[in-house]
């Protein structure tokens, strides 16, 4: 039962929901005001510490980890994975006949998930799972509005911990997938920030209990594990909303409550799975940044296209549209539309936009670029021509023929309306007035 | 005498060349001479359209000219295009990072930040007559990606206008994002992001809309059906300086 592994959940502290949503009641949601605030700046320059320190140190910190493991809890099985498809083949070799798993919304899991469904898993995501049958409770819980810019910053702390797997009155027939959100490699304790009691309900009844942890999320000690997962909550609390929106393609599918209970006596199992699928070819290179990313989702409070991310089954984030990109597993880079507000919003000011044009040049280099893309790639040539044809530029622009002709080669919605080019640029006017002073 | 370069970018050039046309006189106004260093597109549209070899001889190009206009005595580089500055100023130094390109990208000003500058030395003349206008102005996004700083400059930029009242500051992505509305594919979507600033346009009736961004203002005018004008267009007018009716941009 891997023996005494702590196991903390944090939780935003009930008081300060108390007191947002007291304030609501009694003033109107409109008029919420701040309520207190931590410096913001001030955790993001710790999280920064924090997660250099991770991406310089990690073969010290896997290592260090280890031995803590092995040592102090000799019970805990321990599998390094180094591919989603060594992981999903040990989550095979210990579910002991059960196909049902739960998981939670981590970066981890979906990683991990197509693996498992290609194993014959029936997989429920616990966390979409509450929110399809909790609506009125997840309301109270999670309905202030605009937390961030009311300046409220919702305080999370650890609401429970634990030593290894409680004892359990009913036990039942699943495995639970949990992707951590910090390892500590000092004493080997887990983190995890709970919105909803998906994670501690799963911890409580499954039989199987699957900890993941990428190696992005070891850090230090506990001291730091503890604070990166506080800075998910702190950074990412409003952009859980989005994600939760009923219809947003969350398939809970059954409920892990209604699954049959294990017969008595029966021993459960606490595993811990240090997954690597890429993270240390990350390191290498010039995407190095997203492993310093904690997935507190902060990048999409902005996001204006954060909706068309398509095929949003988990998280769908600037973040992780890039990453699936990289991964070669979507072919657009495309939908991007280079506001920078993913930059601005991040913690950790890690640079999607710059590194987005990276991917998309490094496409490019590789494959062949749209017509389309070809055409407005060049916009002085196009600029140019335009203004030496300038009236009847203007004119025919205006007219359907061209239009449909644009429409339908540079990829140009017939709709758009098209800047008007002058005969006389600005450097042209500038040449003739600008030097002798008009 | 004081001596800025100028970096007209793609739209001012061929677009809109007022707007260069106004910020030439209000420098001159002000004593500062304006210089237009051989230039090309700042290479934006290049790198997002994936055009890699345009936009690094484009670069090079642009960081080679600038860079000997500011040995040549200009002490910054106004832009009046957020776009472009803020090219110039993050993402040259990523994709060519040289000592010129770095020196380029510190001294690169959009207009608003190097008039206020001005201002904050005593150097800026006050406007002669007051510009009683209500104004709505439309923060681009990548205004704000220059920092809180730049940010609050170029709205404290507008409030020197005296008679001038900001009526309401916006700050929603308009959707446009350079070209990316223009796509068959991406038209929807842009109009559906563009809705909110369209709507708050429509619901906060103003004399003028303002915005730096030309391609923010192409989505605002075609959604709301008004005029967008430059913030250095009001100026131009405050300072009462030359300039056509079609040029100060008030609400039709």
């Amino acid at each position: 039962m891997g023996a005494g592994l702590p196991i903390s959940i944090m939780e935003p502290l009930p008081e300060r929901k108390q007191l947002a949503v007291a304030q609501i009641l009694k003033q109107g949601r409109d008029t919420l005001t701040a309520v207190q605030t931590a410096d913001p700046s001030a955790a993001k320059g710790r999280l920064r510490e924090i997660r250099r320190y991770a991406a310089d140190h990690l073969p010290l910190l896997l290592e260090r980890l280890r031995q803590t493991l092995a040592a102090r809890y000799p019970g805990l099985r321990v599998k390094f994975a180094a591919t989603a498809h060594e992981a999903v083949d040990y989550v095979r070799s210990i579910s002991r006949g059960t196909t049902v798993l739960t998981n939670n919304s981590a970066v981890v899991s979906r990683e991990l998930k197509p693996g498992l469904l290609a194993a014959g898993f029936r997989v429920i995501n616990s966390y979409a799972y509450e929110f399809e049958t909790k609506q009125k409770g997840i309301a109270d819980y999670w309905d202030l509005p605009r937390l961030l810019d009311r300046n409220l910053a919702v305080r999370f702390d650890v609401s429970r911990r634990m030593a290894g797997l409680e004892e359990a009155e009913v036990i039942r027939e699943y495995t639970a997938l949990l992707g951590v959100n910090a390892l500590a490699a000092e004493d080997g304790s887990v983190f995890f920030l709970q919105h909803f009691t998906n994670i501690a309900r799963d911890l409580h009844e499954a039989r199987e209990v699957v900890l993941v942890a990428g190696l992005d999320k070891i850090v230090k000690d506990a001291e730091d594990a503890l604070f990166q997962t506080q800075c998910m909550g702190i950074f990412g609390a409003e952009s859980m909303l989005f994600e939760v929106q009923p219809g947003a393609g969350q398939k809970a599918g059954e409920a892990p409550g209604e699954l049959p209970a294990s017969p008595p006596g029966v021993a459960r199992g606490l595993h811990l799975i240090l997954l690597d699928n890429g993270r240390h070819d990350l390191l290498a290179g010039k995407y190095r940044d997203l492993f310093l990313c904690i997935g507190c989702r902060a990048c999409n409070q902005r996001c204006p296209v954060r909706h068309s991310f398509a095929g949003a089954d988990y998280v769908w984030t600037p973040r992780n549209y890039l990453k699936q990109f990289l991964d070669g597993k979507s072919s657009s880079i495309d939908t991007c539309l280079h506001c920078e507000g993913c930059r601005l919003a991040c913690p950790l000011e890690i640079d999607l936009p710059h590194l987005m044009w990276e991917a998309k040049l490094d496409y490019v280099a590789k494959h062949r670029v749209s017509l389309g893309h070809m055409v407005l790639g060049r916009p002085e040539l196009i600029a140019r021509a335009g203004s030496m044809a300038a009236p009847l530029a203007n004119a025919a622009l205006r007219v359907g023929p061209l239009r449909r002709v644009m429409e339908l080669v540079p990829g140009i919605h017939r709709e758009v309306r098209m800047p008007a080019f002058h005969r006389e640029t600005f450097a042209a006017w500038f040449a003739r007035y600008g030097r002798k002073g008009q | 005498m004081r001596k800025v370069a100028f970096f007209a970018g793609c739209f001012v050039n061929y677009y809109e060349p007022a707007i260069g046309k106004a910020t030439f006189r209000v420098l001159q106004h002000n004593g500062v001479e304006m210089v237009l260093p051989r230039q090309v597109c700042c290479a934006l549209p290049m790198v997002s359209k994936g055009n890699a070899k345009g936009a690094m001889a484009n670069i090079k190009e642009n960081v080679a000219s600038l860079s000997a206009a500011l040995e040549d005595g200009c002490e910054a580089i106004v832009v009046t295009c957020s776009s472009c500055s803020l090219m110039l100023k993050r993402s040259y130094p990523h994709f060519l990072p040289t000592d010129d390109a770095r020196l380029v990208a510190a001294k690169t000003r959009q207009l608003s930040e190097y008039l206020l500058s001005l201002a904050a030395a005593g150097e800026l003349v006050p406007p002669s007559s007051p510009l009683v206008t209500t104004v709505f102005y439309h923060l681009p996004c990548h205004l704000r990606a220059q920092g809180a700083e730049v940010v609050d400059q170029s709205l404290e930029f507008l409030r020197l206008l005296p008679g001038l009242t900001m009526k309401k500051v916006a700050g929603n992505c308009c959707g446009m994002g350079g070209t990316y509305g223009f796509e068959r594919r991406n038209f929807k979507l842009s109009r559906a992001i563009g809705a909110k600033v369209v709507g708050d346009v429509l619901a906060t009736p103003t004399d003028r809309v303002v915005t730096d961004c030309g391609l923010c203002k192409l989505q605002i005018e075609s959604g709301a059906g008004v005029a967008v004008s430059h913030p250095v267009m009001l100026f131009q007018e405050a300072y009462g300086l030359n300039g056509s009716e079609a040029d100060r941009g008030v609400r039709g």
